[in-house]
């Protein structure tokens, strides 16, 4: 086998291990470090999706918890009016999928700050919408999921929504697909200069993120049986984007310890109301300026560095060996 | 026989200001057409509206015949317009290997300038570089690079702007060869803005002087020198 062959290899075992963990880590954990581990999967292959528009492209999406709450609400609707557990989950998925080309087909052809904004006030309206429309979703007060699935399929399919996620995204960001993703990333105008149908693919991003959002909505839904708009609040969305930049924008492994940082931090380590999160909010901050690129990113440099010492040190050990010798 | 590019009437304004305002040029097939004129004199937005950066307010952009301007960035480059820009423009961590091939990807199966990447890369003087993230490249390789990625996307007009900028005398004199061999061997239309009239003169067939967003005159460099008008305005005594 060639060496790509190899790292691809390790690469997607590694993922099914995630996945194996995460599935042991959701059958014994009880309590509040089970709900935070089934949170932190389920944030993990949403912001997964994120990851394609935010860590790929660049582009700070705000959408995402709406997305998530678009699938969650769509098909526990659709349950509710006695469709099928399939048909309900696939179509919450693909109704999500449409708001997505709408979102985007609006906003792909802005850029930074405006995207930004426009993807917090779709998300600002989604909230809204989930609140004020009382006789269909019952408002703040949250609405009933009849479950479709057993609890037991329910945590199987959410180890296996995780490692898929990753196994897509890792797949997708090695295609031309990425490619221009990561072109519009490091400069956009160059890159449309250059022939990249820029506006397309930042929206075919948008509407990738939002089928990753809608399944993880999906399964949060069939997971607690009760779901309510302070879920999905474009706070949640801000949250999501947070968690990208903390785990490293683009990389792999990003959503998990973006996810881990933002979601299950706050809940296990519980110094107590409002110092959690000052201490919480600290430690972002000392991420955020002490590795930019998040915490991947961080380690990634911090591997390549040591690896330059190393053969720096390996070399200078050759050279006064054949001093020596000579 | 219609010129390569042409543009006709072509108008940009940003609010009040008429940063292009009616202008008529055009480019035939294997010259150099250089682009001087004072700074603020709509030099660099006429390249964008070739380019299709920007859309013209009024007049069109004609390549071939046919017209290219108002299509945006990417119909126009895929259309058969390169270019570079003022400020270097490379993917910083990307190396110069891969955002060329990224460009050779998009461009059209049926363009007329067909160069291998190896024999553009020999032609510029960067193939030891090629596997270098650009942003690791010196000033003079980051300008040459720039073009090594315009023309990777298949142009039959190439744009430059300013592209000796921050070079030395021999690394300017090195870059005039490498757009004279560009232009013999892919026989491109190109045009040139730059302000060093000492890379420029010897290098264009022709030459067209602007200010105020208008044409001050055109001709051959010989011809422009002797111009009044533009030793007034522009290039002094």
């Amino acid at each position: 086998m060639t060496r790509p062959a190899v790292r691809h290899g390790l690469a997607l075992a590694g993922i099914v291990i995630i996945g194996l963990i995460g599935y042991r880590l959701l059958t014994t954990l009880e309590g509040n470090k089970g709900q935070v581990c089934i949170l932190v999967m389920l944030w993990t292959i949403s912001t997964t999706g994120l990851n394609f528009v935010q860590g790929l492209a660049g582009y700070p999406s705000l959408a995402q918890a709406s997305f998530y709450g678009g699938g969650a609400y769509i098909s526990s609707l659709l349950l509710q009016h006695g469709h099928h557990a399939v048909v309900a989950s696939l179509l919450g998925v693909l109704l999500t999928m449409v708001g997505g080309v709408l979102i985007g087909l609006v906003f792909a052809r802005t850029r930074g700050q405006y995207f930004a904004i426009g993807t917090l006030f779709s998300a600002a309206v989604v909230t809204l919408v989930l609140t004020n429309s009382k006789g269909v979703t019952n408002g703040q007060q949250g609405m009933p999921v009849n479950l479709a699935f057993s609890p037991s399929l329910t945590l199987k399919l959410i180890a296996i929504s995780v490692s898929a996620a990753l196994a897509l995204f890792y797949v997708i960001a090695r295609t031309r697909f990425g490619e221009r993703l990561l072109s519009i990333r490091e400069d956009e105008d160059l890159a449309a200069h250059l022939g990249v149908p820029t506006a397309r693919i930042k929206l075919m991003a948008l509407v990738l993120s939002s089928g990753f959002g809608a399944w993880a909505g999906v399964l949060l839904a069939q997971r607690d049986g009760i779901i309510a708009p302070s879920q999905f609040t474009f706070g949640k969305g801000f949250l999501m984007f947070v968690a990208i930049g903390l785990g490293g924008y683009g990389r792999l492994l990003a959503p998990i310890i973006g996810s881990l940082l933002v979601v299950g931090l706050p809940e296990l380590l519980d110094l107590g109301p409002g110092v959690t999160q000052i201490a919480v909010g600290l430690l972002f901050i000392v991420i955020t300026l002490v590795v930019p690129g998040g915490i991947i990113g961080g380690l990634e440099t911090m591997g390549t560095g040591l690896r330059r010492t190393f053969r720096r040190r390996s070399k200078g050990r050759t050279t006064s060996t054949a001093e020596a010798l000579t | 026989m219609s010129a390569l590019l042409e543009t006709r009437g072509v108008v940009k304004r940003f609010g009040g200001l008429h940063a292009v305002d009616d202008v008529s040029i055009s480019l035939e097939k294997g010259t150099i057409l250089g682009l001087i004129g004072p700074n603020g004199s709509g030099k660099t937005t006429l390249l964008s509206v070739l380019a299709g950066t920007q859309s013209p307010n009024a007049g069109v952009v004609l390549l071939n015949g046919e017209q290219v301007s108002g299509k945006g960035a990417r119909a126009t480059v895929r259309a058969g317009i390169g270019r570079t820009f003022q400020t270097t423009r490379l993917f910083p961590t990307w190396t110069l290997g891969r955002s060329i091939r990224l460009a050779r990807r998009e461009r059209r199966s049926a363009s007329t300038a067909e160069m291998s990447d190896d024999d553009i890369m020999s032609m510029l003087g960067l193939s030891d570089v090629v596997d270098r993230p650009c942003a690791s490249l010196s000033s003079a390789l980051q300008r040459l690079a720039m073009i090594a990625a315009a023309l990777s996307t298949g142009p039959q007009v190439l744009l430059l702007d300013e592209p000796a900028v921050g070079m030395d005398t021999d690394e300017a004199a090195a870059l005039g060869q490498a757009i004279q061999r560009v232009r013999t061997e892919l026989d491109l239309g190109v045009i040139v803005v730059d302000h060093n009239m000492h890379f420029l003169m010897p290098l264009a067939d022709t030459v067209t002087v602007m200010a105020s967003g208008k044409v001050l005159t055109s001709g051959t460099p010989a011809q422009v020198r002797a111009d009044e008008a533009v030793i007034a305005s522009y290039l002094g005594s």
